[in-house]
């Protein structure tokens, strides 16, 4: 069974608190000024080298110290808000061989962004020239008003080769949605850990070119992973030897990524598997678990930030992956 | 042995002395008030034989004795006028000789027996209770005893007349001058002091007594029932564990709840104890009221430090509740009724030799709360929410029964059941709660002699609760379950004044079953599901010497050495560094699968600066095999106890502690000072982001690391008279260390409160009238809370926190007033009303904040217990 399934949607303890107080006359609930609780924003700083061929990004933005959500009124739902990009922050990425590259403000050329336009002033960085090898250990430093933020991260070994990309029904009845089931040979006598990452794509029938579809825009390589909302990460420990139709479904969103109308014939989907580190492992699944609990969790204990690589206070991760691809047909039915 | 009249006795001088004899035969013989006269020294100094020689030489008192039992040792006196009797009495008694007039002459002989030993029980005379840690003290001699758990006490002595004062705290002395030359059994019964005492406290002269300041116990609290039932508290249910929270070095860890911790130890560090039978959950309704009835409990013993080797088990404190034996002088009824849960307790003897007492309470908050809902909606704003059809109820019964089968044996049977309901309609939706302790004791008191006491205790306790949840999706119970039985053989050797030691051995078996999910349907989207249920065994060894050493130093130290097995059944997991399951090795029945073992040397010492005031100091270790799982934050019925494991190491604590004790105005006030520190090694608390749900791997979920507390504690108390009461004032300071938690920072547990200032007073208005107040200011406790959003880097807001416990809270304080009003002395019916208000000036003072609200009107809340709250309850007895 899946136990995280058992959801108990309030705190435990407030509604008994909420007694006595009503038993006597008194009010026990009281709004208060949110900004009681926050302190000074921190600098939220995320980024991946993978052993692909770069550039690599980096996103600086600052949190924001508004503790309730934004929500699309019509829908109820949240949305992703805005939070404040930090576009003046020197950014450097080493590595353990001596190269140091000084990050670029990534600027698109929005003339033939394909899109990508509404990355402009987005807090993002791009690489010049270094290039991630598996094996080689990377430092990230970022400084900010004259603060110094760094984290330093090793790309894991390569992973093992997809052997094969099947589909099945979502949760997500609604649009009818498939997701992937992902076949490969796990490694037994090593520690390993996963994540997944995949793009649909439509094959032009004349020139037979590759389109990004699903709400992606044409990005350099290493970009979407870096953005993307997909979390499909994996302890090899709960792996058996010969991986079978292993599901990449986000069971905490209701909105899968192959909806129907995007299995016309001649669909591609690249599926990547990439080797993380187990602090990459953590920060991602500890993002799971928010989601599936957050932010009122009954039967927990004290509730903590999901943990950080980054220095001096600062949020977010900065990862390292070493990936392979392959490029499957797309759900035919 | 015989006696030899050695006929003339002086080997020197012998015909001088013979010459002088004749003389003073002549003017003394026929005096046979001889003993009465008064007689002046010339020196100070001597031997028996030098002094005897003197006042013969002078008065010409003739004196027969054996000269071989006249030791040669030198005595020295205070001053050099006397009564020839009492100069005698104390020069005499003092080699373990005694005289008697006859014939015209002194004849001094020794006794049959060089040490005799007085033991009896000492118990209030109203009700027949036994009195635990009444004093017996023996102004002659500078020595005395207390009695022990069962009213026993034991005094051996040289022969000879002595004055016996037997005192306890609230009683009338009761004072006999009485000659002893063989053991002897002597039970005593002190009446209750009549309340205009403290006039004739004051005036009286009193003689030295053994009072708090003569224990070497130090960092230890006897908490009287009276206080306990005095002190104003939440709906007017007086409270033990609130009590005790008004203590120095006692910190509570939520308002308004039972939980608390004694210096820097976590909750689940306090050994609280119901007749000798562990008690795992303390609290009713949530927390709102402990377990314990005030009207069957007889005595509370709170140890903080310096934990005598009996005790075992935990690492921070020791609360000792003893319930009473039942009056076994008349049968008696008492009772109370009050908005939150009634009482009532029936008691009395059986024939000569048997008592018992059964009392029970039933606390129904939920139709009280029902009641105002219907009846009130629209009237006060928010009773609406509460909803009208609540099941908030609680149950409990104490039972005892006594029987002296004869003077050497005794048996006891107590047993305690308690249980709770819990539902609330509209914020607890369709789920209910249901939690219940039980514990049973057996117990046989036996005296092999006038010095050897033991008791033989059998002990049952258990526990459960179950949660059910009902709604569209789910439908399942979720239930949890630990018991355990115990075998404890104690034993008190009263050797003599100056060494008492105490031993014994304890035996424990531990069942726990931590979890298991059962469907209530098929639609349930939840399958069954137990977690491993597991067994342990625990025992204990102790031995312990009380040493006088002198009239100003006394020590006490000891060791505990105990085991821990844990036992099969079982599966024994073994996991990676990433806390991945690894192997797995199974074990058959009663196979032992990991084996701890622990000693803890513990030692105290008291040295008498002056007849009023002392210096304590202690160091003890402690060793914890059990720890509680948190599966909510605030420490709620769904707690599971789970042992240590291959994984998770026991934890073990080394306190020490220094302390100036004062009594003034011959024990009226108390003052206190202590310092401690404490250093806990294997600390647990949860990694950062756990997973502790229903998680059959919660070691993986579990750090361990190092903590350390450390602390000032204050207290002046008035002990006696028609105010009584006391201030306490801590300084403290608790942090921890621990890998994974925390990211690795040291932090401080929500109970790490820097000050801690509590009152608790209460005064007698003429003979019905009484009015009581408390006050608390405590620095705001450590709580953790989101402080903003951020970019996940997954395409989402997420929610950061402050550091674990990092947020203050606003600092609490609180004043709660009660008044009783006792109806007149003369009737057989005694009635008393009680009107209490808790948070008199209506503080709010906040437990937490949290986000609620509509998904998009999410607002921050502060959530405070209650404002200012009444009560009325009536008592009554006859």
């Amino acid at each position: 069974m899946n136990i995280t399934r058992i959801y108990i949607n309030k705190y435990f303890y407030i509604p008994a608190l909420l007694l006595l107080t009503l038993v006597t006359f008194t009010s026990c609930e009281e709004k208060i000024d949110k900004s009681l609780l926050t302190g000074e924003p921190k600098l939220v700083i995320h980024g991946l080298i993978t052993d692909q061929e770069g550039p690599y990004f980096v996103r600086i933005t600052r949190s924001s110290t508004d503790l309730t959500q934004k929500f699309n009124l019509e829908q109820e739902l949240a949305v992703s808000r805005e939070f404040e990009a930090i576009n003046n922050a020197q950014v450097t990425i080493s590595d353990d061989q001596g190269n140091v590259d000084s990050l670029q403000f990534w600027d698109v050329d929005l003339t033939q962004d394909g899109g990508l336009g509404e990355w402009v002033d987005q807090g993002l960085y791009s690489t010049t020239h270094i290039q991630g090898v598996a094996g080689r250990t990377y430092t990230l430093t970022v400084t900010h008003e004259g603060q110094v933020y760094q984290a330093v991260a090793t790309i894991p070994t390569e992973p093992p080769t997809i052997d094969e990309v099947k589909y099945t029904k979502s949760q997500d009845k609604l649009n009818d949605s498939r997701v992937p089931l992902i076949s490969f040979e796990e490694p037994q006598q090593q520690k390993n850990y996963y994540r997944f990452f995949y793009l649909p794509y439509t094959v032009d029938p004349i020139t037979n070119e590759l389109y990004l579809i699903g709400g992606y825009s044409e990005g350099p390589n290493n970009f979407w992973q870096l953005i993307s909302s997909q979390i499909f990460v994996f302890d090899d420990q709960l792996l058996p030897h010969k991986v079978i139709d292993l599901k990449l479904e986000d069971e905490s969103v209701f909105n899968q990524e192959l909806a129907s109308p995007q299995f016309i014939p001649n669909t591609k989907l690249e599926v990547q598997i990439h080797s993380i580190s187990k602090a990459y492992y953590e920060y991602s699944s500890s993002i799971v678990e928010n989601r599936l609990f957050s932010p009122k969790k009954p039967f927990s204990s004290a509730p903590a930030s999901p943990p950080t690589n980054i220095s001096n206070g600062g949020l977010g991760f900065f990862g390292a992956s070493s990936v392979k691809s392959i490029l499957a047909d797309g759900p035919q039915n | 042995m015989g006696t030899y009249f050695c006929s003339y006795l002086f080997n020197k001088k012998l015909i001088l002395l013979a010459t002088l004899l004749a003389l003073s035969t002549v003017l003394f013989a026929q005096n046979t008030q001889v003993l009465n006269s008064t007689i002046t020294l010339r020196q100070t100094s001597g031997t028996i034989l030098e002094f005897l020689e003197e006042i013969n030489r002078a008065y010409g008192v003739k004196f027969a004795y054996d000269e071989k039992i006249i030791p040669n040792q030198r005595y020295s006196l205070h001053k050099t006028q006397w009564k020839l009797d009492d100069f005698l009495q104390k020069l005499l008694q003092k080699a373990g000789l005694k005289f008697e007039q006859a014939a015209g002459q002194i004849i001094i002989k020794k006794y049959a027996v060089a040490k005799v030993t007085l033991n009896g029980t000492i118990s209030d005379k109203a009700d027949g209770e036994q009195l635990i840690g009444a004093s017996v003290y023996i102004p002659e001699l500078g020595i005395g005893t207390v009695s022990n758990a069962y009213g026993f006490y034991s005094i051996t002595l040289p022969p000879g007349e002595y004055t016996f004062l037997f005192s306890y705290i609230g009683y009338e002395r009761f004072q006999k001058k009485m000659n002893i030359e063989a053991n002897q059994l002597m039970n005593v019964a002190l009446s209750s002091a009549i309340s205009n005492l403290e006039e004739v406290v004051v005036k009286a002269k009193q003689k030295e007594e053994i009072e708090g300041i003569r224990a070497v116990q130090m960092s230890a609290h006897s908490v009287e029932i009276n206080q306990i039932k005095t002190a104003p508290m939440l709906a007017g249910e007086a409270d033990v564990l609130k009590t005790i929270q008004f203590l120095p070095g006692i910190q509570n860890g939520s308002e308004g709840t039972a939980n608390f911790s004694v210096r820097g130890g976590s909750y689940d560090q306090n050994l609280v104890l119901l007749d000798g039978a562990p008690v795992y959950n303390l609290s009713h309704s949530l927390g709102f009221f402990s377990v314990f009835n005030v009207d069957a409990i007889k005595d509370v013993q709170v140890y903080k430090g310096g934990i005598p080797a009996k005790y075992g088990g935990r690492l921070s404190s020791v609360v000792d509740i003893r319930m009473k034996e039942g009056n076994n002088q008349k049968f008696a009824v008492k009772g109370g009724i009050g908005l939150a849960g009634s009482r009532l307790t029936v008691e009395g003897p059986l024939g000569k030799n048997v008592s018992y007492l059964v009392s029970g309470r039933y606390g129904y908050l939920g139709q009280t709360g029902n009641y105002f809902a219907k009846n009130l909606n629209g009237i006060l704003p928010g009773v609406d929410k509460f909803g009208e059809n609540n099941e908030i109820d609680f149950y409990d019964l104490n039972a005892k029964i006594n029987i002296q089968l004869n003077k050497n044996n005794k048996i006891y049977f107590s047993a305690f059941a308690g249980n709770d309901h819990f539902y609330n309609e509209l914020a607890f939706e369709n789920n209910t709660l249901d939690w219940g302790n039980q514990t049973g004791t057996f117990r046989w008191n036996h005296i092999y002699n006038s010095r050897l006491f033991s008791n033989l205790t059998l002990v049952y306790g258990n526990f459960d609760y179950s949660y059910t949840i009902q709604n569209e999706l789910q439908n399942f119970r979720w239930l949890a379950n630990q018991q355990q039985q115990a075998i404890k053989l104690d034993f008190d050797y009263f050797a003599s004044p100056k060494h008492t030691f105490n031993f014994g051995l304890a035996l424990t078996h531990h069942q726990f079953a931590p979890g298991r999910v059962e469907a209530l349907n098929d639609s349930s989207a939840v399958q069954s599901l137990a977690l491993d249920s597991q067994r342990a065994l625990e025992t204990g060894f102790y031995v312990s010497h009380e040493y006088q050493v002198n009239s100003k130093l006394s020590l006490n130290y000891g060791v505990r050495f105990s085991t821990f097995h844990n036992i099969g059944e079982g599966t024994q997991y073994t996991y990676d560094g990433d806390g991945q399951p690894q192997q797995e090795r199974s074990f058959g029945n009663n196979e032992i699968m990991t084996t701890y073992f622990g000693l803890a040397p513990r030692a105290s010492a008291r040295l008498l600066v002056s007849s009023t005031s002392a210096i304590k100091a202690s160091y003890n270790r402690t060793f914890q095999y059990l720890h509680l799982v948190n599966n909510a934050t605030i420490g709620l019925p769904t707690d599971v106890w789970l042992p240590v494991d291959n994984n998770i190491k026991p934890r073990f604590a080394d306190q020490v502690a220094l302390g100036y004790f004062k009594e003034l105005r011959k024990g009226m006030y108390g003052i206190s000072v202590e310092v401690y520190h404490k250093w806990i090694n294997n600390v647990i608390d949860y990694r950062d982001n756990a997973n502790i749900f229903l998680n059959q791997h919660i070691a993986t979920q579990i750090r361990t690391g190092q903590g350390k507390a450390y602390g000032l504690e204050l207290l002046l108390e008035k002990k006696k008279g028609k105010f009584k009461g006391w201030v306490s004032y801590t300084l403290s300071k608790v942090q921890r260390t621990i890998e994974g938690v925390n990211n690795h920072q040291t932090y401080s547990p929500r109970y790490d409160r820097r000050h801690n200032l509590s009152v608790i007073v209460s005064h007698d208005l003429g003979k019905r009238w009484q009015i009581s107040a408390n006050y608390s200011y405590i620095t705001g406790a450590g709580i953790t809370v989101p402080q903003g959003l951020y970019e996940s880097g997954y395409g989402e807001p997420i929610q950061y926190f402050s550091s674990r416990n990092g947020f203050k809270l606003p600092d609490f304080h609180q004043l709660d007033f009660g008044v009783k009003l006792k109806s007149k002395e003369q009737k057989r019916w005694q009635g008393e009303w009680y009107f209490g208000v808790t948070n008199a000036y209506n503080r709010k003072n906040p437990v937490t904040y949290y986000l609620s609200g509509n998904l998009r009107e999410e607002q921050v809340f502060q959530l405070f217990l209650f404002g200012l709250m009444p009560s009325i309850n009536y008592n009554f007895k006859f």
